[in-house]
């Protein structure tokens, strides 16, 4: 005599491609670091070049030079952690990790192209990023671009998450209790 | 004649005539008195004679006071052997006798908690002996707790401490690094960051999880499409289901 429990799936959801939804909280998380480090670096670059120029300077007063400068560092910030850790610290944070279409470790060149890339997805209204709710693969259209994909890196397998679990296709999909 | 009568010795001088009557009286009174003392006697009633005695105004001559001044009271306490007594005392009978709720509560506490010497009291018991002796446990299951701290006035008791002498002789320090306060906190810090995680990623998942549904209704793909992954990743789960 077999139990239910015996004989449910493994529930697990890492390897599984990732939702919109945690990933676009990652994104946020990652645009909020981005934003408060890049305010404390600006405080740094503005009191080291007022102490070398011998005069005020302030990043507000420049622009471009900022929009540039806050570009540079979210392609920093990005590129590197994804080449370092496979996961950006916003990815981190919601237990997601970029890896290669065919699941191997993100290297340093397709880590470059998919931050190169990313800003292609706001393109029409979002549409690259609302790809992810329209693939089955969850891709959006950097990733497509980069050849890569975001995965739950995240143990999922406590018991408030059970009922998120989906029996694989085929023979083990547990037998209904009352049956003989 | 005469010389020879004067040297012979006198003989002993006969009895008189009234020797001869006081003897014969004596005689007479003693069996007189032979005769008559059996009736008198049992014609006596002595209970009637007691109870003409005043027994109070003979009491009230005798002097008490001085009749216990004169008894040496250490002697006599020194020649008992208070250890052979006590151990003839059958402690566990008496305790079971006693009844303590309603002793303790013709006992003014607070009072007596001020006039005893605790230090001195402790010295000279051997609570060893008395604690081996006594059944605690049903002797504690008899007191009323509640009612004897509910008369114990800690107001006072409390006011009567010196907290800064206590605060004093306490080693922080010590305490301090015992307790690794700092690895407490990393710790907690930690488990707080994990929870919390856990908390935003399970929410994070489960709306997925609906969204998933939603749009696989929209697009008629059935509600059951399982969400995928790369073959490499989920290759060793399914090995290992």
């Amino acid at each position: 005599m077999t139990t239910v429990e015996a004989e449910s799936p493994q529930v697990d959801l890492r390897g599984h491609y990732a939702g919109f939804v945690s990933r676009f909280v990652a994104f946020l998380i990652d645009v909020v670091i981005i934003a408060i480090t890049f305010a404390i670096g600006g405080r740094v670059i503005e009191f080291v070049f007022s102490a070398v120029g011998g005069h005020r300077f302030a990043l507000s007063d420049a622009a471009l030079t900022s929009r540039i400068l806050v570009i540079v560092w979210a392609f920093i910030y990005s590129a590197y952690s994804l080449s370092a850790a496979g996961h950006t610290p916003g990815m981190a944070m919601l237990g997601l990790r970029a890896v290669r279409r065919d699941g191997s470790v993100l290297r340093s060149g397709h880590s470059i192209v998919r931050v190169l890339v990313f800003p292609l997805s706001f393109l029409l209204l979002g549409f690259g990023f609302l790809m992810i709710l329209l693939r089955r693969d969850r891709r959006a259209l950097h990733d497509v671009l980069a050849s890569t994909a975001v995965v739950y890196a995240w143990d999922a397998h406590g018991t408030h998450l059970r009922f998120l679990a989906r029996p694989h296709p085929g023979p083990t999909r547990p037998p209904s209790p009352s049956a003989p | 004649m005469a010389r020879g009568r004067r040297g012979r010795r006198r003989p002993p001088p006969r009895p008189g005539l009234l020797d001869s009557i006081l003897g014969g009286a004596s005689d007479i009174v003693q069996s007189v008195a032979n005769g008559v003392a059996p009736g008198v006697v049992d014609a006596l009633d002595v209970n009637n004679v007691v109870q003409r005695v005043d027994v109070q105004a003979v009491v009230n001559k005798i002097d008490i006071e001085t009749m216990v001044d004169r008894v040496d009271v250490n002697a006599i306490v020194a020649k008992v052997d208070i250890e052979t007594v006590v151990d003839r005392v059958d402690i566990q009978s008496v305790v079971e006798r006693v009844d303590l709720n309603a002793v303790l509560e013709k006992v003014d506490l607070d009072s007596l908690l001020e006039r005893v010497d605790v230090d001195r009291l402790m010295a000279r018991i051997d609570l060893d002996t008395l604690l081996e002796r006594a059944d605690l446990d049903a002797l504690i299951a008899r007191l009323d707790l509640d009612a004897i701290i509910g008369r114990i006035d800690l107001d006072r008791i409390v006011a009567k401490l010196d907290v800064n002498t206590v605060v004093e002789r306490i080693d922080l320090n010590a305490i301090l690094e015992r307790t690794e306060v700092g690895s407490l906190i990393a710790r907690s810090g930690t488990a707080v960051a994990a929870r919390t995680a856990d908390m935003m990623r399970g929410h994070s998942v489960g709306i997925d999880d609906t969204l998933h549904k939603v749009v696989n209704r929209l697009l008629r793909r059935g509600r059951s499409v399982a969400v995928g992954g790369p073959a490499a990743l989920l290759a060793p789960q399914g090995e290992a289901s």
